[in-house]
Order: C-alpha cells, then sequence, then structure tokens
C-alpha cells in the first residue's frame, strides 16, 4: 500500500469517524430520559383548605363576619368601617393616606375613594373629631380630580388607566355632591360644577365597561381598584340611573368571579397582574390571593376568609353599602359550577377596529378611550398622545411609564428617517404589545382541575402584565409559562405573549416572535430581558411531581397536570423550570384519579402519546395525540383542531356558558338558572331579578 | 509555472482574511432577509449559517489555492496539491452535513442545501478542470470572489426561498468590487506571474486594459450601491444609517477610479488602490449591517 493511499484511508476513517461518534451518542440511553420523582408530605392546613373553600354562610352572615374583622383592622380601609359601626377611628392611620392625597402622589385617588366614603358614613354617625373632618374637608377640597383642571399644578397621579379613570371620575362626582356650593381649591369650581363635569364621566366609563368589558381583564389587582368606586356610586350617588348601572357592573364582576374562581383561587388568564400574586417559593411564602380575594368571598363565597384581611379597600366598601345586594342566583351558580364549567367571554376591541364602535384617533375624548387599554405608544395615538400630555403639561412619565421611551421613539424616528406614527407601527412588537386589546378568554373547570387561558391574544407581541394561561389544580398547585420581558419588569408575567391555544382540558402554548429591529433588541438587553422561556412549577405544592423526557407531571388531591416542553428543560429553582432561548412549544393535559385511575397511569398514558413539534419559519406546526381528545392539531397561523374538528378560538361572545349568552357590544345581559333570572339592562339602567 | 510556495505563502495564499469574510457575509444575508420570519429562527439560522458558510469559504480558498500553486510532477508538491484537495473537500463536506442537518431539523426549505450543491460541483469543477486550463489564475480570482461573496445569497437562502432583490444587488456589489481589486493585483503581480508561465488576465490583455476593467467595475459598483435610494425599489430598513458609509465608500472609490483611470503603473499607486478598495469593502459591510440593524 503506497502513502498515498494510505492518507486516504486515514480520511476517510476521520469522516466515517465523525459520523459514527453523534450516531452511537444518539442511540445512548438519554439523560433527559431519567425519571426524576419529588414528593411532598404537605401539612394538614393546606390539604383543608378545599374544606374552608366550599363553607357557605350566606351574603349577610359572610358579611358581618367581614365586617366584625374589619372593625378590628387599624388599616386604612377598615376605618370606613369603624365609621359605619359607629366606632372612633385610628387617626394615626389616616396618616399615610392623607400625605399621599395633599402631595398628589400616584394612587392618592385609591386613598381619597375610601375618605369621601368615610366623610359620606360620618355625615350618619358622626363620630369624626370635628378638627379631624375639617382636615379631611380640606384634603377633598384642595384635591386635584382631572388633568384638565388646573394644568399648572404639580402631580404625579397617573389617572388614565382604566381603574384610575372610575376612580378619579366617582371621586370628583362624590366630593362634589358632598359639598355642593364650597369652591375646589384646585380647579376654582363648586361642587356641583364638579357634578356636572364628572357625572358623563362616570357614564362613559359605565358604558363603555357594559358594551366592551374590561380592557384590564380579569385583573386580579385592579378589579379592586374598579370594584371600591362602584360600590361608592351605588352607595352615595344622586343620579338613581348611575348607581343602578353601577350595581349592575358590580354584579358582573360577581358572575365573573363564579365564572372563574376555582379552589380558593382566581385561577384564570388576566390582563394586569404581578409576580407576587402569581409565584411561591414555598408554602410558607405562597403567592398572595386576589386584592378582590375577601369581596369575592363576601359575594359568593368562593375563596376563603382570611381575619387578618380586614382592611380590604373594595370589601370594605362592600360591607358597609347597605344598598348592595348580590342577586341570590350568582351564589347559585358559583355553588353549582363547581364541578363543572364551561366558559367563555370577551373583553375589549382592537385599535385597527376603533371606527367600527365610533373611535378615532384625535380628540381628546378618543384619547380617554384609548389610553386605558396602555395605547400611547402606538402608530395611531403616538402623536395626540404627545399633544395631549403637552397641551395639559402631564409628566410623560405619567403617560408613557418613562420617558426614556419616548427619546428612545424620538431617536428611532431619526435613526429610521420615520415620522413618529411611523417608527411606532414598525416597532409594534412592543409599541402594540403592551396595549390591552381584544381578548378572548376561556376557561374549563372539572371537580380536579381548571384549564384557563387567553385564546391567540397577540401570539409573539411583548407585553407589560399580562398571564396568558394557567392550569390548576388547586390554589397553589398550578402552572403557567411565561417567556421573560415585559417592560412591567416583572419576571413571571408580562413577557413575550404566545399563540396559546386552548380545548378543554387541553392546551398548546407556543412562543416565538417575528424578527424585528436589532436596535430594539439592544433596548430590550438594556432593559434585561433574559432569552429564557419559564414554566412555573412550583414541586412544593403538589403531592408528587416527576420528570421523564420532555414531560414534566404533578399530582394534587387526585388532579393531575402534564406540561410538554419541545426544547430541553432544566429546574432553575424549586419551582422554576427554564428552556433557553426565545422559542418553544408546550403542550398541557389535565387529568384526574377519575379518568386514570392512578398518577402511574396518567404519566404512562402521556408518554406514550405521539407529540410531532415541526419548526416553522416562525412558530412552530404541533401535532399531539391527546388520551382524552384525540388528535390535537395547530399551528402559528390558523385554526386549532381537535379530533378533525376546529376549535372557537374567537372572536367570542361577550359571555357565553351554561348560564348566559350575550353578544358583544350589547348592552343587555340575562343570567338565568333554574328558577333564576337576572336581567341587567344598561340602556334602560334597569336591574330586574326573578324567581319563577 | 514556477511559483516557489513556502509554509508562509500557503497560509497567505489561504486567504484567512475571506474565511471571515464568507462568515460575515452569510450573517449579513440572514440580516437583510429576516423579515417575516421568526427572532428564533433567525438567531438560529445565525448561528448555523455563519459557520457552515466559513467553512465554505475556507475550502473555496484551498480551491483557489490548489490552482494557484505549482501542477509539477514532483511527488511532493503532487501532495502537497492533493492534501489541499482533500483538506477542501473535508471541510466542505463537513459544512454540506451540517447544512443538511440545519435544514432537515428546522425544517428549512431546502434551496439553501442546492446553492450549497451548485458551490461543491463548481469547487469539483474547478479542481478536476481548472487545473489544465491556462488561465486558471483567472479562474482562481473569480472562484475567490465568488466563495465569499456567495454567503449573502447563501445567508438569505437560509430564511427562505424568497430571495430580495437587495441581496442580489449587493452580492454584485461585493462581487465585483473583490475582482477589481483582484485584477489591481493581477496588475500589481503581472511580472512575478508571467515569470512563473502563469497567463493571468493582466499579461492576456495587458495592464491597461485590466485596469480600464478594474475602472468599470468600480464604476458597477457605485451604480449598484446607490440603486436603493431609488424610492420604493429595495427596503433599507435605515436609509440615513446606509448613506453615511455609502459616501464614505464612494469617494473611495471615487478616489480608486481616478488612479485607476490615471493608468498609473507604479507599485505604490497599485498598493494604495488596493487600500482604497479593501476600504470599500469594509465599509459596504458596515454600511449593510447597519443600514438594516
Amino acid at each position: 500500500m503506497t502513502n498515498f493511499n494510505k492518507k486516504h484511508i486515514t480520511t476517510i476513517l476521520v469522516i466515517f469517524t465523525l459520523f459514527v461518534i453523534p450516531s452511537i451518542i444518539s442511540v445512548l440511553p438519554n439523560s433527559r430520559e431519567i425519571r426524576r420523582r419529588w414528593t411532598n408530605d404537605l401539612p394538614d392546613s393546606y390539604r383543608n383548605l378545599s374544606d374552608i373553600i366550599n363553607a357557605t354562610m350566606g351574603f349577610e352572615a359572610r358579611k358581618n363576619t367581614y365586617l366584625q374583622d374589619s372593625n378590628q383592622s387599624d388599616g386604612f380601609y377598615a376605618q370606613s368601617t369603624r365609621v359605619y359601626l359607629n366606632n372612633s377611628v385610628s387617626e394615626a392611620s389616616f396618616t399615610e393616606a392623607l400625605s399621599k392625597i395633599n402631595n398628589r402622589e400616584d394612587t392618592a385617588d385609591f386613598r381619597m375613594g375610601s375618605l369621601l366614603r368615610t366623610m359620606y358614613l360620618d355625615n350618619i354617625t358622626e363620630v369624626l373629631d370635628p378638627t379631624f373632618k375639617q382636615e379631611l374637608k380640606d384634603a377633598i377640597l384642595n384635591f386635584k380630580y382631572w388633568f384638565t383642571q388646573n394644568i399648572s399644578g404639580p402631580s404625579d397621579m397617573i389617572m388614565w388607566t382604566e381603574n384610575h379613570m372610575i376612580l378619579f371620575h366617582t371621586c370628583e362626582l362624590l366630593a362634589g355632591q358632598l359639598y355642593p356650593n364650597e369652591t375646589f381649591t384646585n380647579s376654582g369650581m363648586n361642587g356641583t360644577q364638579h357634578v356636572e363635569h364628572a357625572l358623563p364621566l362616570v357614564n362613559r366609563w359605565i358604558d363603555w365597561r357594559s358594551r366592551f368589558g374590561f380592557s384590564e381583564w380579569h385583573s386580579d389587582i385592579y378589579y379592586e381598584e374598579d370594584l371600591a368606586p362602584l360600590l361608592n356610586l351605588v352607595q352615595f350617588a344622586q343620579d338613581k340611573d348611575t348607581a343602578t348601572k353601577a350595581a349592575m357592573l358590580i354584579d358582573l364582576f360577581a358572575f365573573d368571579f363564579a365564572n372563574n374562581y376555582f379552589k380558593g383561587s382566581y385561577a384564570t388568564t388576566n390582563g394586569r397582574t404581578d409576580d407576587n400574586k402569581k409565584v411561591g417559593t414555598s408554602l410558607l411564602d405562597p403567592p398572595s390571593r386576589a386584592s378582590f380575594a375577601e369581596t369575592a368571598w363576601i359575594l359568593l363565597g368562593v375563596g376563603h376568609h382570611d381575619p387578618n384581611a380586614g382592611s380590604s379597600m373594595s370589601a370594605v366598601a362592600l360591607v358597609t353599602s347597605d344598598k348592595y345586594t348580590p342577586p341570590p342566583i350568582l351564589e347559585a351558580i358559583a355553588n353549582a359550577t363547581l364541578d363543572y364549567n364551561e366558559h367563555k367571554d370577551r373583553n375589549g376591541i382592537n385599535i385597527a377596529d376603533g371606527s367600527l364602535y365610533g373611535f378615532d384617533f384625535e380628540s381628546e375624548d378618543d384619547m380617554m378611550f384609548w389610553w386605558p387599554m396602555s395605547a400611547v405608544f402606538t402608530g395611531e395615538t403616538i402623536d395626540p398622545s404627545l399633544n395631549l400630555t403637552e397641551y395639559y403639561n402631564l409628566g410623560y412619565d405619567t403617560v408613557f411609564n418613562d420617558e426614556m421611551l419616548v427619546d428612545l421613539i424620538k431617536i428611532a424616528a431619526d435613526i429610521y428617517g420615520m415620522s413618529l406614527s411611523e417608527v411606532c407601527t414598525f416597532l409594534k412588537e412592543a409599541t402594540e404589545g403592551v396595549v390591552l386589546e381584544e381578548v378572548n378568554t376561556y376557561t374549563y373547570r372539572t371537580p380536579y382541575y381548571q384549564l384557563s387561558g387567553a385564546q391567540d391574544h397577540q401570539k409573539g407581541m411583548g407585553g407589560y402584565q399580562e398571564h396568558i394561561w394557567q392550569a390548576s389544580l388547586d390554589e397553589y398547585a398550578y402552572i403557567f409559562t411565561n417567556s421573560h420581558g415585559g417592560f412591567r419588569m416583572e419576571d413571571y408575567v408580562g413577557g413575550f405573549k404566545p399563540r396559546a391555544t386552548f380545548h378543554e382540558n387541553v392546551g398548546v402554548i407556543q412562543y416565538d416572535r417575528l424578527s424585528q429591529s436589532l436596535i430594539l433588541e439592544l433596548v430590550y438587553m438594556f432593559l434585561e430581558f433574559k432569552p429564557v422561556i419559564q414554566a412555573y412549577f412550583p414541586r412544593w405544592a403538589f403531592d408528587e411531581v416527576v420528570q421523564q423526557g420532555k414531560w414534566t407531571f404533578g399530582s394534587r388531591s387526585g388532579g393531575y397536570v402534564a406540561l410538554y416542553s419541545d426544547e430541553p428543560t432544566y429546574w432553575e429553582n424549586d419551582y422554576e423550570l427554564r428552556s433557553s432561548g426565545k422559542t418553544n412549544a408546550f403542550i398541557v393535559e389535565l387529568g384526574s384519579v377519575d379518568d386514570y385511575g392512578t398518577f402511574e397511569n396518567f404519566t404512562s398514558s402521556l408518554l406514550a402519546t405521539r407529540v410531532t413539534v415541526q419548526h416553522l419559519a416562525v412558530g412552530y406546526n404541533i401535532e399531539y395525540v391527546s388520551p382524552t381528545q384525540g388528535l390535537v392539531k395547530v399551528a402559528w397561523n390558523g385554526p386549532m383542531t381537535v379530533a378533525g374538528v376546529p376549535v372557537d378560538l374567537g372572536s367570542y361572545a361577550k359571555f357565553d356558558n351554561d348560564f348566559c349568552h350575550q353578544e358583544f357590544n350589547t348592552l343587555r345581559t340575562t343570567i338565568e338558572y333554574l328558577n333564576m333570572k337576572l336581567v341587567l339592562d344598561f340602556e334602560n339602567a334597569t336591574r330586574t331579578y326573578t324567581e319563577i | 509555472m514556477v511559483i516557489k510556495m513556502n509554509k508562509r505563502d500557503y497560509i497567505y495564499g489561504m486567504k484567512v482574511f475571506n474565511w471571515i469574510k464568507g462568515g460575515v457575509l452569510a450573517f449579513i444575508g440572514t440580516l437583510i432577509s429576516r423579515w417575516g420570519i421568526g427572532f428564533g429562527r433567525f438567531t438560529t439560522n445565525v448561528y448555523f449559517g455563519m459557520p457552515i458558510y466559513f467553512l465554505i469559504t475556507c475550502s473555496g480558498m484551498l480551491v483557489a489555492l490548489i490552482l494557484k500553486i505549482e501542477e509539477s510532477s514532483d511527488a511532493r508538491k503532487t501532495l502537497k496539491s492533493k492534501k489541499l484537495e482533500i483538506s477542501s473537500a473535508v471541510l466542505y463536506v463537513v459544512a454540506f452535513i451540517t447544512s443538511i442537518v440545519h435544514t432537515v431539523y428546522y425544517n428549512l426549505e431546502v434551496l439553501n442545501v442546492f446553492l450549497l450543491a451548485i458551490i461543491g460541483i463548481v469547487w469539483f469543477l474547478s479542481i478536476f478542470y481548472g487545473k489544465k486550463w491556462n488561465r486558471k489564475i483567472l479562474l482562481a480570482n473569480v472562484l475567490i470572489s465568488l466563495s465569499f461573496s456567495f454567503g449573502i445569497i447563501y445567508g438569505a437562502a437560509i430564511n427562505g426561498s424568497t430571495i430580495p432583490l437587495s441581496i442580489f444587488i449587493f452580492f454584485g456589489a461585493i462581487f465585483l468590487l473583490q475582482f477589481s481589486k483582484d485584477l489591481i493585483n493581477e496588475s500589481k503581480n503581472k511580472e512575478k506571474y508571467e515569470r512563473a508561465g502563469a497567463i493571468s488576465l493582466a499579461s492576456s490583455l495587458g495592464v491597461e486594459k485590466t485596469q480600464r476593467i478594474s475602472f468599470v467595475l468600480d464604476l458597477i459598483v457605485i451604480l449598484l450601491i446607490i440603486l436603493p435610494f431609488i424610492p420604493n425599489f429595495v427596503y433599507i430598513l435605515s436609509l440615513i444609517f446606509y448613506m453615511i458609509p455609502v459616501t464614505i465608500i464612494v469617494i473611495l472609490l471615487g478616489i480608486a477610479m481616478l488612479l485607476t483611470y490615471k493608468l498609473k503603473t507604479e507599485k505604490t499607486y497599485y498598493r494604495t488602490i488596493k487600500i482604497l478598495l479593501r476600504f470599500g469593502m469594509f465599509f459596504l459591510y458596515i454600511g449593510l449591517i447597519l443600514a438594516y440593524f
């Protein structure tokens, strides 16, 4: 053999080896296929939560329980309870609130709403010290109730998110009613003029909510800030129609709680939430309850009562409002749906559809519709938003979150040679992603689990505080995913939104987003958006967690959840699974002891299923043979089909479930169950409850 | 042919800097054509596309080097040539297989594999037939220009089969600019090639004609890079970021053309022209990256 041939053979051997080594590696048992298992012996206090949940006492009994607990609280909001019960108040509890109000700090309106309630109630019970009451009166007369009033005055108050808007309008109305002939120092208007200014704005807000629902959909934070002013209106508004319509909106909140509460938790998708509501690191540091948890408990008996939570803003407002009682049908529905419910609803409209609903992008009124949706940076709204901000001398930080973002947009416009509107449209992933546009939410409940999500909502767009889906086995044992990021700088909510699609107990969640300006990517890096996708999977909250291959399973009280991740995952800590990169495809399937007998059967059934995940230019093409649903097919675009039948991903009706079907953008809600019927007619301001 | 090549000459002849340019151009192609595809796929394509095309450029440079080294009956030199052939083939095969894996795993459109296959065929034909061609230096120069400038088309092809017009325009500009630089190089090294018995364009057409061709090529390059300023012709994300480097390029090429037009044959001028064209190329890369950033 010559040297030449030897060299050839060596080369061939090298190439052959290069092929053989990867081949051998590929057939070796994959470390990811190894079965890992964690178990927990959860304490009885946790196990017994479900018993507490179903303990219903009736609305009046729960209300009285809360009144007594609230009476013991030193919290600021609880002082209304003390006045209501004819007890002396803790003046020290007002210090922080008065400081916020007098300095016109952000969220001063939360306190002002409660302060006004206290003053109204004190007109009946007269427990406040006259000097102290004068101090409170001065705070009311000096307050700034809307951004158009005295534009030279300093203010850090955000007035135009959905919840702030009704708070400010209600405060102005009630303050005007309370002091009709007094001059308000900030505006120079008297009380009657304030009423004339505020009443149409209150009714405009109520009209928008009755037609379009809530842009801050299912918010476990901000519904609290909607409920409190609405209860103030019910109790104190002199305009009867306004009071009635406010009561009807509270009914709709209660209807929402009935449809979305599961085992003590508001276990649903949220338009606005934050990390501490969603993430718990251990049983000693669990996720916090919805801000309105006490209110939901008093209204319907859902959730559970914490005797130390006596200073909840809306709960105090509820128990000190004699004029509001929830129609019994709502609690009946909450009880009737404990074992099964399938609920769809729609909230909000898309910016592109504005003209269909009579909204333009020019006037101050137009902006007051768009700003509560966080639509300040879009191509349509950027110029009028800047004009309005400059005209009324508003702080850029209060309108645009951060003045730096406006500067960045202006720089980007110069770089790209575009107008502000064009550059905002070009960067819509960020500028429109934060907008709370049309959302179609879906909730499916069995005795063992609840799956809830926003169907196909703003896929690939950057978010702010959105929580797109969660699968729950109980109050703490639930899972969700999130693509890290979001301009609110939360770690577990508000990231880049997936294409999430759901049908009964199955969900497919794909993360990807279109390529765009790399300058924007640099901004994301500057903001420390991490290139990871997270799955919240709190091992501490489950009886048992098993991981095998691409699947992670959890069991809790007879309910089972399985999460498939196409990309490899690793445990970042005890409660978070992570995959690297900004793309991934997840499948979630829920089951129970009734369906599978044992958790072992559940895991083996899921491990035996066929999952095909094919990469597309953007997103994935996914085929999954569900043990319960059959072949589930969905891609980045197009329909989701289950066993060959397309799934309704929206647009939904305003409400669609066994108890109510109401078309979107209509003003009459009819809720029926057994012999009970509730008709909420916003057009004629009539609220009719009948039992046949 | 009697070009004597030592180790340093080999390294120089492999044109290591062009390997990097090939990878960078693949990145630019992916960057320009990324609209409408997912950011995840874009980043994956960059991660795969750059090294794949880096290897392709390496293999192309080795093919060009094979054409340039001495063809001799001397067994030692034959062995060197064979070594280079095998190295080129191995690099190409590794790149090609990686591209197949990339395409299959990520479900890409198959155009990019076809393009690499075409490149492979060109490399093969160049080795097996080009060596016997008496204008192999010209062929080598074409291969050098082609092997890395084609990266921009490959980069776009991994994003999808719909390749934007701008890609072809910039491919043309880069290819011609490199070729022009190599023609100037040939003019500069005409005597060296002639002593070696090699037939270059400069020796067959003459230095003046070769320089005129270089002049025309530079002019075409200028026309190509100002084409995107025609409204709605091709998509440029940031015209301002494009305009600044292009202005510099036009000035650099303008000076180079002026010197070329004067038909100066002093080596100082060749060196100056080469530097001007090299900087022109550099600013073109910068311009493309900034324009689509």
